[in-house]
């Protein structure tokens, strides 16, 4: 059963952040919305008064002309990200119907996590990366593939800033509460911000503006502003200062540096201290050790571990991921279809943000 | 992880859930009645409203308890199990981990020592989008499955711990409002009321949330400072007094959830005498959570 008119829409991802605002949204707009998602998320999705189908458990009669897709794989091993993509995709195909509009959420992390590589409005390449971007572009490469003359738009979305959006407003502000370190010193990165209310704008205007082609658009209309701009406001609306800390040193994709940044987090030194000090590996290390010549002894002596005096605290993967973004020092500029303007501007987006941090515990 | 500690039976009204954890465990399967029968110490792990019945059965045939949160659904429920267990010479716990958690014994020393003055107002925030992947409708269909008694009765307990206030005998408190989202098992609610202590009364908020993110945060504001801490295993106590924050770190931290439930259940094997979850430390929050309950509890 195809739906009877294009202003049907399944939103897959729907209990996330985004899905909800969008849900909300299309809505309001007249949409007939249904809200794909788990089962356990369906509870999310039916308080807005949208209907949900359950992710598991698609029948795959019921066809929608126009599909937004907003999942993308999250749990589980970061080796099963392939199989999950694929498992997205089969409900992607199940839902849309031939010919139908699929508009899918990838990310500007697709260029690499700091924009390392040339941006282009277009099809990119897969290459090794972390796994959340090294999904994401396979992802969309297997949309392009896959697209059978129907209308694809793949819409890269910047940084998602908003009232509660996880990542970029709770996680500074909780980052803030914590005393967790926010400002990478001697750097103001480019935030790379799209708001999330021009987010759910973007998708209903794409959707009005179906081609039977493939589009990539970027969206971070706020890209230009520091991330200096959002900790500064965070920082005065809830009374707390930020925590500074030194970049991480970044190396350049190699496996050489990657497997340093693996064995960095095993301290030699001390495993072999702790070794030297045991009973039967401890004697015969310390006969072994007894033996060798002072040179080969001060070379070792030299390997990692031994005691310095670091700028910053140590910090966590986390911590160092989080920082190297606020230090993007690349702009991700908006690629939009013409006509199309951002309804929230940067001040309204502020004022939305703060009302939440008052009304959420946060002030 | 916890020494001198066998699994001898379990059950559950689900047999195929029960015979999957026996697997785990390594031990048998059985009714609730050959359970009790079968061990010297139950943990009951079930819906809350078969808390007290439970941990009555378990009593009565001369047994301990661990009971999960909450304790039960009523303070008078709570309270005779308590009398039941002083009568009977036999422990029950309630196992509310968070009280494990390093930095709750530092902010409880702080509170107790009087440094900071009387307490003024304490203010609760947790939420997050829900994501447990439940394969039952517990939080849906059981009435005592909301936002209140399943994720408020560690906040809450967090708060009374941290304050003392779950010792304090004539604790008084009144409902000043109750917002929901909609009937119990409400998925949102928002508490505001107050609390009465022999030192004075003072105000108090409850705002919970499995649809959106709240500060996650317990500030608990008194004559001389506030103290503030977020309600996760990690990190430090922030005092905020006029314009100034800085942290106090507890002398130890862990990294995970369960570092704290495991030192729950040494604690609770322990012979030394730690009473933190001893049944009648929790009779304050089972008061203050049957008040919210059953504020306004059908729109």
């Amino acid at each position: 059963m195809v739906a009877s008119h294009n202003r049907s829409v399944a939103v897959v991802g729907a209990a996330g952040y985004v899905g909800q605002q969008l849900c909300r949204r299309l809505k309001k707009d007249g949409f007939d919305v249904a809200g794909v998602c788990k089962a356990y998320s369906t509870f999310l999705v039916t308080r807005l008064g949208v209907r949900s189908l359950n992710a598991t458990n698609l029948s795959g009669k019921e066809k929608f002309e126009q599909v937004i897709n907003l999942a993308y794989p999250t749990r589980g091993a970061v080796y099963t990200r392939r199989s999950q993509n694929y498992e997205i995709q089969k409900l992607l195909a199940q839902l849309l119907a031939p010919g139908g509009h699929l508009i899918h959420a990838s990310t500007l992390a697709v260029f690499g996590m700091n924009l390392e590589r040339p941006q282009n409005p277009g099809p990119t390449t897969v290459r090794p990366d972390n796994e959340y971007s090294q999904s994401k572009a396979e992802m969309e490469r297997s949309l392009v593939r896959h697209s059978r003359g129907g209308s694809l738009d793949i819409v890269r979305l910047g940084n998602i800033w908003g009232p509660g959006c996880p990542t970029w407003t709770v996680g500074l502000a909780g980052r803030l509460i914590r005393g967790e370190p926010l400002i990478p010193l001697d750097a103001d990165g480019y935030s790379n911000v799209t708001d999330v209310a021009n987010v759910c704008d973007y998708f209903v205007f794409l959707l009005k503006r179906q081609t039977r082609e493939t589009r990539f658009h970027h969206l971070a209309e706020f890209s230009s502003t520091r991330w200096s701009r959002f900790i500064e406001f965070l920082s005065k609306e809830m009374r707390i200062e930020g925590c500074a800390a030194e970049l991480p040193p970044t190396n350049g994709i190699s496996r050489i540096n990657d497997l340093k940044t693996a064995l960095g987090q095993i301290q030699i030194k001390q495993a072999l201290r702790a070794a030297l000090e045991t009973q039967h590996l401890g004697s015969q290390l310390r006969g072994i050790l007894s033996c060798l010549p002072e040179g080969v002894i001060a070379r070792l002596k030299r390997l990692r571990g031994g005691a310095s005096f670091p700028l910053s605290p140590s910090l966590s993967s986390e911590d160092s991921l989080i920082l190297s973004i606020l230090g993007c020092s690349i702009e991700f500029q908006s690629v939009t279809e013409a006509g199309w303007v951002p309804p929230v501007a940067l001040d309204q987006s502020f004022n939305e943000v703060a009302a939440w941090l008052h009304c959420s515990g946060y002030v | 992880m916890v020494p001198n500690v066998t699994f001898v039976m379990v059950s559950d009204t689900r047999p195929d859930a029960a015979g999957t954890v026996a697997t785990k465990l390594g031990c048998a399967r059985g009714t609730a009645e050959e359970t009790i029968a079968a061990a010297e110490f139950v943990i009951i792990a079930t819906p809350p409203q078969s808390h007290a019945s439970l941990s009555k059965a378990v009593l009565e045939q001369g047994r301990d308890a661990s009971v999960e949160k909450p304790f039960t659904i009523s303070y008078a429920e709570g309270k005779a199990i308590v009398d039941l267990a002083k009568r009977r010479n036999r422990r029950v716990h309630v196992a509310q981990f968070r009280r494990f958690f390093p930095k709750m014994e530092l902010a409880r020393d702080l509170i107790l020592s009087g440094v900071f003055g009387p307490i003024l107002e304490i203010d609760i925030h947790e939420g997050a989008r829900f994501e447990w992947m439940v394969t039952t409708d517990y939080i849906h269909n059981d009435p005592y499955g909301g936002v209140l008694l399943d994720t408020g009765a560690h906040t809450l307990d967090m708060a009374l711990y941290a304050t003392g206030l779950d010792d304090q005998a004539d604790l008084g408190m009144k409902v000043i409002s109750v917002s929901r989202d909609k009937g119990e098992p409400a998925h949102e609610i928002d508490c505001r009321f107050e609390l009465e202590t022999p030192a004075g009364a003072f105000s108090a908020r409850l705002q919970l949330s499995r649809i959106r993110a709240l500060a996650n945060v317990i500030r608990i504001r008194c004559e001389r400072g506030t103290l503030e801490f977020d309600v996760g295993c990690k990190g430090p106590i922030w005092i905020r007094n006029k314009d100034k924050r800085f942290s106090v770190w507890p002398s130890f931290q862990i990294d995970t959830f369960l570092q704290a439930f495991v030192s729950q259940y040494r604690s609770i094997f322990s012979t030394l005498g730690d009473n933190r979850l001893s049944g009648c430390r929790f009779l304050n929050q089972m008061r203050i959570l049957e008040a919210l309950y059953h504020h306004g509890s059908q729109p």
